[in-house]
C-alpha cells in the first residue's frame, strides 16, 4: 500500500472521529487536517510493534515526540518568538501552536518512520497541565482526537514530570535531587514515598521569568530565547551590582531582584557605571547563587549525591558550571542535558507518558481534562518505587 | 582541698579539664556551613564555618558569609533576651566566619518525630502519634509565636533546626539564625517563617499534617492579635503559591 | 606560683602551631588597692587585675582570655595591652573605658584576680605576688567571691523569662558576640 493512501486513511479516520468530540475544537481540527492532507505528506520505512507516545507542550512551545522503549525516535518543535521587548501572549501563542501542531505530527510520525499509527502507536500523551489554558487546549484537543481516530489510550501527563522522567533516561541518574529551571517553574524537587516532593520553589516570579522579563528591559532579542541572550551577554561581564540576595529557608524569592535591577538599570547604563553586560553578569550571578544554594539545601537533607537539571534555563552553561562547583565540593554527581532536553519538547510527555501506560495509567476520553494549575507533588508517580 | 605541697607542684602544671580537641571525621557539609564537633576549653562544642563557595562569585560569597554569620549572632542573642532557648556561643572568628557553640545534647525535632513514629507505628497507635506530634507542634508554635512577638524571624524554620535538649520536647533550642532578620518585622515576613516552616514539614514527614495545626494553635497562646495579622498573610502567601503554576 | 594556675589557649582554636600561656591567680583580703590602681596607672604592672566579684566561673575567664589572645594574634585588640584586653574581653560594653573601670581593679577592691600572660614558669606572677599585699588562695575559690545579682545587673540578664540555660554561657555568649551584635 502506497504512503499516501495511508495517510488518507489516518485523515479520514481523524475527520470522522472529531466530528464527535465532546470538548474539542472540531471545526477548527477538521479543517486543519484537510488542509494538511492537502498538502499531503511523505515517507518511508514500515516498522512495527513500537511503544511510543507523543505531546505537547503549553507555553510559547509546542513538540510531538514519538518514544519506544526509552528511545527518542522522533522530536520536533517550534517556538513561537514575540517580537523583541515583548512577551508572548496566550492568544498569540495558541495561533502559533494551532498552525504548529499537525504539521509537527506529521514530522514526528514520518522521522520516526511510521506507516500505520494505529497499529503502530500504544498511546497518546499529552500535557494536562501546569501551562497557560488555551496553549494547553490545542494539545490536549489534538490528544483526544488521535486516541479516538487510532483507538488507543489517552494519558495526561504533568509537564514537570515529564522534564523529570526525560531528563533521569537521558542522564541515567537514579535518584536525583531535581532543579527544575524554566520560564514559568523554579522547584527544587526530591522523589521520596512516590511523590515528587517540592522540597524549595519561588515565592513569587519563576527564573526564567525573571531573566526574560530584564531581557525586555534591554530590549535583547527574543530569538533563540531572551534568556540566552542574557547568557551571551553576561560571558563579557565583570563588575557585579549589588542585588538583593532573597534566600527564605528553602525557598527564594525573586521579585525583589527584578525590581531593583528594573529600576536601576537605564540609569546605571546611561551613566556608564555599569555596562548591559555588566548587569546581565550580575543579574545571573546573584540568581543563580540562589538557586545553587537552595539546591544543595535539598541535597544536604536528602542525603542526596546527584543533581539533575531540567528546564529551559538548565541549558544555562552557568549556572551547570556553578552547579558543578557545589556538586565537586559535595562529591556528588551532576547530571545536566543540552538544549534538546532541557528545554521544552514532546518526547519529555511522551517519555512519562510511557511509564504511566506501563503502570496502568490512563484516562478516558471524557475526563481528559487540562489545567493552568497542577503542582509537581499532586502526581501519584507509581512507576516508582 | 589539696595540700600546699600539691599545690605547688599544681602550680607549673596546665590545668586540665580545659582542653581543646577537634573531631574531624566528624564533619558536617551542611548547604551553608561545615559542622565539625568538637571540645573547646573542656565544654562540648561545635565548630560551624561559612566556608567559601567557589560556585558564588567571590564578592557576593564574602558579603553573604559575613551577613549571615553576624545575622546568626544576632539571631541567637535577640532569642536569648526573648526567653528563647539557644546555644550558648563560645568563640568567633569574624574572618574566617565560623563560630564556635555549645554542642546541644539532644535529638532534632526531626529526628525526634521520626522515632515517636516508629514508636507508635502500630496502626491502633496511630492516634496517640497523632496527638503527640500536634502536642509538639503547640510547644513549638508558643516559641515561635515569642520569637515573633519580640521583633525576631528565623528565616529558615525546619524540623532540623529545632533541638531537644535532653529529648525534652520542652526545651526546644533553636539554631542556624543565619537567614534571621530583626527589626521592624510585618506579618508578612512572620508569615513567611511560618509558611517556610509548614513545608518544610510537609516534605520532611508523611501523614504530619497535625504538627503544623499545633503550631497554630501554640503561635496564638503568645499573642492573639499577632495570630491573626499573620494568619491572614499565611492564607495569602499559600493561595500565591498555589496560583504560582500557572504557567508551565 | 603556689595557689596560681596556668591554662593553656589556642589564639586560633584546633591550631595547634599557635599556643599562648595565662596563668590566674586568686587575691583575697587585698589591703592596697589604691596603690595597685596607681603602679597600673604608671605602667609599672603588666599583668591584669580583675574584680573578682563579677566572674563567676574559670570558664568564662577562659574564655574572655581567649578571645583576647585572637584578637591580639590577628593584631585587631581594641586595647594597647593584652591585660587590658583581658579585662575589655570581660565585658559585654563596647565602650572600653567603661569596661576597664566596671571590670579593672578598682581603689576599694577587696578581691581581685591576678593574670600574666606567657608565664609559663611563674616568674611573672611571683614577682606580682609581692606587690600585693593580700592573701593568695587557691584558684578553686573562684566564684565563692562572686556577686550574682551584681552580674546579672552588669550582664543584662534580668529577663524574668530568661531561658533555663546557664548563668556562665549567657555571660560568654553575650562577650564574645559583642562586636557582631551592637
Amino acid at each position: 500500500m502506497s504512503r499516501n493512501l495511508e495517510a488518507l486513511k489516518l485523515y479520514r479516520n481523524l475527520l470522522k472521529y472529531s466530528k464527535n468530540l465532546q470538548f474539542s475544537d472540531a471545526f477548527f481540527v477538521r479543517r486543519r487536517i484537510r488542509e494538511e492532507f492537502e498538502k499531503n505528506l511523505e515517507a518511508t520505512e514500515k516498522r512495527a510493534e513500537i511503544l511510543i507516545k507523543w505531546g505537547q507542550r503549553s507555553a510559547n512551545k509546542i513538540g510531538v515526540g514519538i518514544i519506544r522503549n526509552g528511545e527518542v525516535l522522533s522530536n520536533p518543535r517550534s517556538t513561537f518568538h514575540a517580537p523583541p521587548g515583548e512577551g508572548f501572549r496566550p492568544t498569540e501563542t495558541a495561533q502559533h501552536h494551532k498552525q504548529q501542531i499537525l504539521r509537527l505530527v506529521q514530522e514526528a510520525i514520518i522521522q520516526a518512520k511510521i506507516t500505520n499509527p494505529a497499529k503502530e502507536i500504544d498511546g497518546i500523551a499529552y500535557t494536562k497541565g501546569p501551562g497557560m489554558g488555551a496553549p494547553l487546549q490545542i494539545g490536549a484537543i489534538v490528544a483526544r482526537t488521535l486516541c479516538q481516530a487510532w483507538s488507543i489510550p489517552l494519558i495526561p501527563v504533568n509537564h514537570c514530570v515529564g522534564h523529570i522522567e526525560m531528563g533521569r533516561l537521558i542522564t541515567g541518574a537514579d535518584n536525583p535531587v531535581v532543579l527544575y529551571v524554566s520560564g514559568g517553574n523554579t522547584q527544587v524537587i526530591s522523589y521520596s514515598n512516590r511523590k515528587y516532593r517540592i522540597f524549595g520553589e519561588t515565592i513569587d516570579i519563576a527564573v526564567g521569568n525573571c531573566l526574560d522579563r530584564f531581557a525586555r528591559v534591554l530590549k535583547l532579542d527574543n530569538n533563540p530565547s531572551p534568556g540566552y541572550n542574557i547568557e551571551q551577554l553576561a560571558k563579557n561581564g565583570q563588575k557585579l551590582f549589588d542585588l538583593p540576595y532573597a534566600v527564605k529557608g528553602m525557598d527564594i524569592s525573586l521579585s525583589g531582584i527584578l525590581s531593583q535591577i528594573e529600576k536601576n538599570a537605564p540609569k546605571l547604563i546611561e551613566n556608564g557605571e555599569f555596562s548591559r553586560e555588566d548587569l546581565c553578569f550580575s543579574l545571573q550571578e546573584t540568581v543563580f547563587a540562589m538557586l545553587i544554594e537552595i539546591t544543595e539545601r535539598a541535597m544536604a537533607h536528602t542525603g542526596s549525591q546527584e543533581l539533575l537539571i531540567v528546564g529551559g534555563v538548565g541549558c544555562n552553561l552557568r549556572l551547570q558550571e556553578m552547579a558543578a562547583a557545589m556538586c565537586s565540593e559535595r562529591g556528588a554527581h551532576l547530571f545536566a542535558t543540552d538544549e534538546r532536553f532541557c528545554i521544552d519538547n514532546g518526547a519529555m510527555i511522551a517519555r512519562a507518558g510511557e511509564l504511566m501506560l506501563a503502570s496502568g495509567l490512563k484516562t478516558e476520553i471524557s475526563k481528559s481534562t487540562f489545567t493552568q494549575r497542577y503542582r509537581t507533588d499532586q502526581v501519584n508517580v507509581i512507576w516508582r518505587d | 582541698m589539696s595540700s600546699d605541697e600539691e599545690m605547688d607542684e599544681g602550680a607549673d602544671c596546665i590545668a586540665s579539664g580545659f582542653a581543646n580537641s577537634i573531631d574531624l571525621a566528624s564533619l558536617k557539609q551542611g548547604a551553608e556551613a561545615k559542622l565539625t564537633e568538637c571540645v573547646y576549653l573542656g565544654r562540648n562544642a561545635i565548630v560551624k564555618e561559612r566556608f567559601q563557595k567557589s560556585y558564588r562569585h567571590p564578592i557576593l560569597d564574602s558579603r553573604l558569609n559575613k551577613a549571615r554569620t553576624k545575622a546568626e549572632l544576632r539571631g541567637i542573642m535577640k532569642a536569648k533576651d526573648l526567653g528563647i532557648q539557644t546555644p550558648a556561643i563560645f568563640f568567633i572568628d569574624g574572618e574566617k566566619n565560623s563560630i564556635i557553640m555549645e554542642r546541644i545534647d539532644g535529638p532534632t525535632a526531626k529526628l525526634w518525630i521520626e522515632t515517636k513514629r516508629s514508636e507508635f507505628s502500630a496502626e491502633a497507635d496511630n492516634n496517640r502519634f497523632q496527638e503527640i506530634i500536634r502536642g509538639f507542634g503547640v510547644l513549638l508554635g508558643e516559641q515561635i509565636g515569642k520569637l515573633h512577638l519580640g521583633g525576631l524571624v528565623h528565616g529558615d524554620l525546619t524540623t532540623s533546626n529545632i533541638l531537644l535538649r535532653n529529648s525534652d520536647e520542652n526545651l526546644l533550642v533553636f539554631i542556624d539564625f543565619g537567614l534571621s532578620g530583626q527589626g521592624k518585622v510585618t506579618p508578612e515576613e512572620k508569615g513567611v517563617d511560618l509558611y517556610v516552616l509548614e513545608r518544610a514539614i510537609a516534605s520532611t514527614h508523611i501523614n504530619s499534617e497535625q504538627i503544623m495545626i499545633g503550631v497554630l494553635e501554640g503561635y496564638s497562646k503568645a499573642s492573639q492579635k499577632q495570630s491573626l495579622a499573620v494568619g491572614k498573610k499565611l492564607d495569602e502567601i499559600r493561595l500565591r503559591g498555589r496560583k504560582r503554576d500557572m504557567i508551565g | 606560683m603556689k595557689n596560681s594556675q596556668l591554662y593553656e589557649l589556642q589564639p586560633d582554636p584546633y591550631d595547634v602551631t599557635q599556643r599562648k600561656f595565662v596563668r590566674f591567680c586568686l587575691f583575697n583580703d587585698v589591703k592596697n588597692a589604691a596603690e595597685l590602681c596607681q603602679l597600673l596607672r604608671e605602667q609599672k604592672i603588666d599583668a591584669a587585675l580583675i574584680r573578682s566579684e563579677l566572674v563567676l566561673e574559670p570558664f568564662v575567664l577562659l574564655a574572655a582570655a581567649n578571645r583576647a589572645v585572637h584578637q591580639s594574634a590577628h593584631n585587631r585588640m581594641s586595647c594597647r595591652s593584652l591585660s587590658a584586653e583581658l579585662i575589655y574581653s570581660l565585658s559585654p560594653s563596647r565602650n572600653i573605658s567603661d569596661s576597664l573601670v566596671t571590670f579593672g581593679i578598682s581603689e576599694n577592691s577587696t578581691s581581685i584576680i591576678a593574670a600574666t600572660f606567657d608565664d609559663k614558669s611563674g616568674s611573672l606572677m611571683k614577682k606580682l605576688a609581692k606587690k600585693i599585699k593580700a592573701k593568695s588562695v587557691p584558684f578553686e575559690n573562684l566564684g565563692k567571691s562572686s556577686n550574682v545579682s551584681l552580674i546579672k545587673k552588669v550582664y543584662q540578664v534580668g529577663n524574668p523569662s530568661f531561658a533555663p540555660e546557664s548563668l556562665p554561657d549567657h555571660i560568654i555568649s553575650r562577650i564574645v558576640s559583642k562586636d557582631f551584635v551592637s
